[in-house]
């Protein structure tokens, strides 16, 4: 048999849920997506800001950062067992890393995008350096870290999956592995169908609107 | 005293090939509280540049700048662009009160003033969309809205009307001269167009091509609103496309250019339409 009834998925799915395994699984993973995704956003925003601005920061580091965010986050779990143990950091870890290099990159294009006529129209006004910062060059660079951040979601979360998968613990991975063990391929299913769910709800219901809303208070769509 | 003082301006470029490009060559320029100055000249020559050193944006490789008797500093000049240059993050309204809320004004004050001076434009009832949502031309109210509200003595304008139409430009040349003659501010507008430097100047100051230097200035003494189908301008349109056109001999061209003026004026009772200097 290569796949279980739909009807076997759906059942186990549901029951996996009302037993709460599967939710308790599902919440150990939002947990450790969150923490890593707002590690992510605070390390990537920075960076990419800084960049961004410093032009010779940029050219130092510029290129090596593209390098590294083409390196599959997961390769990294080695090295981060060897750092962190087999526990939550190295899985924070990995999954933070691949978010932070796309939202680096991203955040320092849309900084470098910004029309130098309206750096040039604040400068008229009379911004302070920390002004021009905070309230210019920040707001110019949202649509980018907007974009950034469904691109960093997907990164992460592809990231949280695979360490899930390769470490020990209690998230949807990790439940995915067990029913390997367990050879329970409806288990496998159901969880998958967790995976994907989430993925698609967060970046529909949350990135995908958020995007949406700058995007037409800003005229970026027709 | 003069509001604006330029005194030997100089300002180079490099190029792509690190060689250096000479824009602006010995500029003096004088600008009185309450004059309106256009400056005229072919594209690339230096305007611009110019303005940008006026506004502190840029600093001169030599010479000096002083605006009311100091160094440039931004509280003493606003500065109108091209584009408009708003912030799309903002709505209308907060886009004039920003230079507000950077000066320190309260969140309630900046926006009460800056609505006054949406009214003045008459864009108030857009006060609370956003900037993608306006035409051209009302995008372009809104800049000039937004540098009034800051209060500058001293007004830079470049080439503001230019990507607008024929009839938006002419409204915004009234509302401009209204306002102007309301505040009593000094500027400076870059433009283009001869046509559009003598419905608004006191004073043309015509630059030469690149190296930018000072070609020659021609003081129109007239009341506003302008006729441009009557004799002096009929004149001056003429003259300023000549001297457009062609580089003469600085000496002869200007013994002309003077006995040509002066019949002209012969005909207009009590003006004296202008001051040549040729440099
Ligand atoms: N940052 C810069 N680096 C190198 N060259 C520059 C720079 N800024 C301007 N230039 C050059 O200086 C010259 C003058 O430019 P400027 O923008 O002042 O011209 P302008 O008179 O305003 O032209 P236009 O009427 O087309 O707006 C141009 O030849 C331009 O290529
Ligand atoms: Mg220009």
């Amino acid at each position: 048999m290569l796949l279980p009834a739909p009807s076997d998925v759906l059942l186990t799915l549901v029951q996996g849920l009302k037993e709460g395994t599967l939710l308790l699984a599902f919440f150990s993973s939002l947990r450790r997506i969150l923490v890593s995704f707002t590690l992510a956003l605070t390390l990537g925003i920075t960076g990419g800001l800084m960049l961004g601005r410093i032009f010779w920061l940029d050219r130092l580091l510029g290129s090596l950062i593209i390098a590294l965010q083409s390196i599959p986050s997961v390769v990294w779990l080695p090295l981060a067992l060897l750092w962190f143990g087999m526990g939550e950091g190295a899985i924070i870890f990995i999954t933070s890393l691949g978010a932070t290099w796309t939202m680096i990159i991203n955040t320092g294009a849309g900084v470098k995008r910004i029309p130098p006529l309206i750096i040039k129209a604040a400068q008229t006004m009379g911004v302070s350096r920390l002004q021009l910062f905070t309230r210019v060059i920040v707001p110019a660079s949202v649509p980018a870290i907007l974009t950034g951040m469904r691109l960093a979601w997907a990164f992460a979360w592809r990231a949280l999956m695979a360490g899930e998968l390769l470490s020990s613990g209690t998230g949807l991975g990790q439940v995915l592995m067990m029913g390997r063990n367990l050879a329970d391929m409806s288990q496998i299913l159901a969880v998958m169908v967790i995976i994907g769910a989430t993925g698609v709800a967060v970046d529909g219901f949350i990135f995908r609107r958020l995007e949406e809303r700058v995007h037409r208070r800003w005229g970026l769509t027709g | 005293m003069a509001l604006l003082r330029l005194q030997k301006v100089k300002k180079s470029f490099f190029g792509h090939k690190g060689e250096e490009i000479e824009v602006l060559t010995n500029i003096d320029l004088e600008v009185k509280q309450g004059e309106f100055v256009c400056l005229l000249g072919p594209s690339g020559c230096g305007k611009s540049t110019l303005l940008n050193i006026v506004a502190g944006l840029l600093s001169p490789d030599a010479g000096a700048v002083m605006v009311d008797g100091q160094p440039v500093g931004a509280d003493r000049v606003g500065m109108v662009f091209q584009e408009g240059g708003l912030f799309p993050w903002l709505t209308v309204l907060d886009n004039v009160a920003f230079g507000l809320w950077v000066k320190g004004m309260g969140k309630k004050d900046a926006r009460a003033k800056a609505r006054e001076y949406l009214r003045r434009v008459h864009l108030e009832e857009f006060a609370f969309i956003y900037p993608h949502q306006l035409s051209g031309g009302m995008r372009q109210r809104v800049a000039i809205a937004r540098t009034l509200a800051m209060d500058p003595p001293f007004l830079l304008m470049d080439e503001p009307f230019s990507a607008l139409d024929t009839r938006t430009r002419r409204l915004l040349q009234q509302e401009l001269l209204h306002i102007w003659q309301q505040t009593r501010k000094g500027i400076l507008f870059v433009t283009h167009s001869i046509e559009e430097a003598l419905l608004l100047a006191d004073r043309v100051v015509v630059l030469s091509g690149r190296p930018a230097r000072i070609k020659q200035e021609v003081t129109l003494p007239f009341p506003r609103p302008r006729d441009l189908r009557r004799p002096p301008f009929v004149f001056w349109e003429e003259e300023l496309k000549s001297l457009f056109g062609e580089e003469r001999d600085g000496q002869e061209y200007s013994q002309t250019f003077y006995d040509r003026a002066l019949s002209q004026t012969a005909v207009l009772p009590a003006a004296r339409p202008f001051v040549g200097r040729s440099v």
